[in-house]
């Protein structure tokens, strides 16, 4: 707005070059020199200037030069070319399950995640229009589906009965069609069947059924036997305007440490065993404090930090690196006075031990799957580990550098191996810790 | 009166211009970058102070070179004449890094990278103040970064005993790390384990 001028009965309003003038109880709204008829009048309220909406559809949309679309039902002002997608929803009975099928009129990006027993399924940033924010249906594993987009984020929340604990999210159709899967998870988790997909549980309905479940006669664990699986934290390197390392062919470090995040969040989700919390999510700006505030406000069994780097001319090849200050800690900084506070710079360094053999285990496990972990972990002062309240480790592939080819390092096969090696460690380093 | 007034304002106005002026030249002076051809001559002489021989005679000097394919630093020697100051030592050493490897071995650092200041406090810190071209030229990684330091403190202080740490500048400023992964905001001392053992 450019300026506004009041008098007793018009006001004046400036929009760029256009000039305003609405009349106190009329209909005409003066627009430089053409006139416009609103249903209803102008009207001042203890001195505020109230316009009816249609002002927003019929006055706006001129002013702005885009459309602009008030929603009735949730009050909201859609400026630009927003058309929301829209759904519909089906329920189809399949063995020891129930298949949720939601069609969408554009494309989504699936995302998952699990809350207080609840399935969260994050449909993207584009706007998601819903007939009811609730949907139920007659089956027993999952009666209840609702739509919620009150915090920006459009989601469709399902909750599962204690029998629908197996959920096997999955994307066809171009992106349109959304099929969940609620399936009751076989008696015996001895007697499972790999699942092929992206299988994990919801926390609080695994503690809620646990009891309800036979134990194993084997000596496998029951895999859902705690109530809160341990969190994983994975941290894409770099993001928005930070690139990163770029290869020879412009392939771009930020973009391949989030390929290698999503490809092992999906593997430690299927291992039912973790529960994954990502610091980057997109390809935005993020601080290594912003990250470590994020890594140490989910209390991680582990956070591992993802890069790819100048690493001479062979390629493919993997590092494993965890924490080690560059001089020796100053010992009147350590909070000998006041244990309870560490300086914000040496937090790791309580975890130094834990962080090493994390290191060693991925090491080791990443030899096992790509042979291309060499012979053993770093220690060195790598910024984004400093202030992790937990072990914590980079690993870095490459080489990813102006004068290599990386096409090796955006090998599915390759970056599978990592996910699974990945998988393999943690299992190792608990182990260890237990 | 209104003379009075008038002839306040003028002064006012005259004195608040003035520190205007000298508050920009104070900010070029402390903030801007050298201008390239500042770099240029600051460069130049240090490769004079590297390069022309110097008070010391001629010895063998050890530098070490980061080698990727072992992922470790390797020693490399070569004849120099050290000064006998530590201060231009230091930079006759940092300056032949710069230069790379006679064998073969990876870079330190880019050509393109200046070392505009090198300051050795009496307790064995030298302060090392790099260019920004450090940076901009240096293809990033934990790696590469973990290799450039340490070639940097090991060689130093292989070569002259009174340096005990390394504090890097870039710019005059502390940064926070070399380029995005190894932190630079606390000073280095020498770390071995990063040097091929011997054969
Ligand atoms: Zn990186």
């Amino acid at each position: 707005m450019g300026g506004l001028h009041a008098k007793r009965k018009a006001i004046t309003i400036w929009f760029g070059n256009t000039r305003i003038v609405l009349r106190e109880n009329n209909r005409i709204v003066r627009m430089d020199n053409a006139k416009l008829r609103l249903a209803h009048p102008v009207r001042v309220v203890k001195g505020d200037w109230m316009v009816p909406t249609e002002f927003l559809t019929s006055v706006l949309p001129t002013l702005l030069n885009q459309p602009v679309r008030y929603r009735v039902a949730d009050r909201q002002v859609l400026i630009g070319n927003v058309h929301p997608n829209t759904f519909s929803v089906a329920a189809s009975a399949v063995p020891h399950g129930t298949e949720l099928t939601f069609r969408f009129t554009q494309p989504i990006q699936l995302q998952t995640a699990a809350r207080n027993g609840k399935w969260v399924i994050f449909l993207g940033s584009h706007p998601v229009e819903s007939t009811q924010s609730a949907f139920r249906f007659a089956n027993s594993y999952v009666p209840e589906a609702r739509f919620d987009d009150q915090d920006g984020i459009p989601k469709l929340i399902l909750t599962p009965s204690s029998v629908g604990l197996d959920f096997f999210p999955s994307l066809t159709g171009g992106g349109r069609v959304l099929v969940a899967l609620v399936k009751q998870p076989p008696p015996s988790p001895a007697s499972r069947p790999q699942p092929t997909g992206n299988v994990a549980r919801p926390l609080a309905a695994t503690g809620q059924s646990a009891a309800t479940l036979p134990q194993a006669a084997t000596a496998v664990p029951p895999i859902i036997a705690s109530p809160t699986l341990p969190v994983v934290v994975l941290d894409a390197g770099h993001g928005g305007t930070d690139d990163g390392a770029r290869g020879e062919n412009g392939l771009l470090e930020k973009n391949l440490t989030a390929e290698l995040v999503a490809r092992v969040r999906v593997a430690l989700l299927a291992s039912g065993k973790y529960k994954v919390v990502l610091t980057r999510v997109g390809d935005v700006n993020l601080s290594s404090n912003q990250r470590d505030v994020i890594a140490n406000l989910a209390h991680p069994l582990a956070f591992i930090s993802f890069h790819a780097g100048n690493m001479g001319l062979a390629i493919p090849r993997i590092n494993v690196y965890s924490y080690a200050p560059s001089s020796p800690p100053d010992p009147n900084l350590m909070g000998a006075e006041s244990p309870l506070f560490v300086p914000w710079n040496q937090v790791q360094l309580a975890y130094a031990a834990e962080s090493q053999q994390l290191a060693l285990d991925l090491q080791q496990q990443l030899e096992a799957t790509t042979h291309e972990a060499g012979s053993k972990p770093w220690q060195v002062p790598v910024r984004v580990l400093r202030s992790v309240a937990a072990p914590a480790v980079a690993i870095e592939v490459g080489s990813l550098a102006p004068d290599t080819n990386p096409t090796p390092l955006t090998n599915p096969t390759f970056q599978n191996q990592i996910a699974i090696g990945v998988v393999m460690a943690l299992a190792a380093f608990q182990a260890g810790a237990s | 009166m209104s003379r009075r007034v008038a002839l306040f304002s003028i002064l006012t106005a005259v004195v608040l211009v003035g520190a205007f002026f000298y508050l920009l030249r104070l900010k070029r002076l402390t903030f801007a970058p050298q201008s390239p051809k500042a770099e240029a001559t600051a460069r130049t002489k240090l490769r004079e102070a590297a390069l022309e021989p110097a008070s010391g005679p001629t010895q063998l000097v050890t530098l070490y070179f980061p080698s990727y394919a072992e992922g470790l630093l390797r020693p490399e020697t070569r004849p120099l004449a050290l000064a006998a100051n530590d201060t231009d030592r230091i930079k006759q050493i940092v300056l032949a890094l710069i230069e790379g490897s006679q064998q073969g071995l990876g870079s330190v650092l880019p050509p393109t990278a200046t070392l505009r200041a090198v300051f050795l406090t009496a307790d064995g810190t030298a302060f090392l103040d790099f260019s920004q071209d450090a940076l901009t030229n240096f293809p990033p990684g934990i790696e590469s970064e973990s290799l450039a330091v340490y070639s940097i403190v090991d060689s130093l202080a292989v070569n002259v005993p009174d340096v005990k740490r390394v504090q890097f500048l870039i710019q005059g400023q502390q940064a926070h790390t070399l380029a995005g992964h190894i932190s630079l905001s606390g000073y280095f001392v020498p770390d071995s384990s990063l040097i091929a053992p011997s054969q």
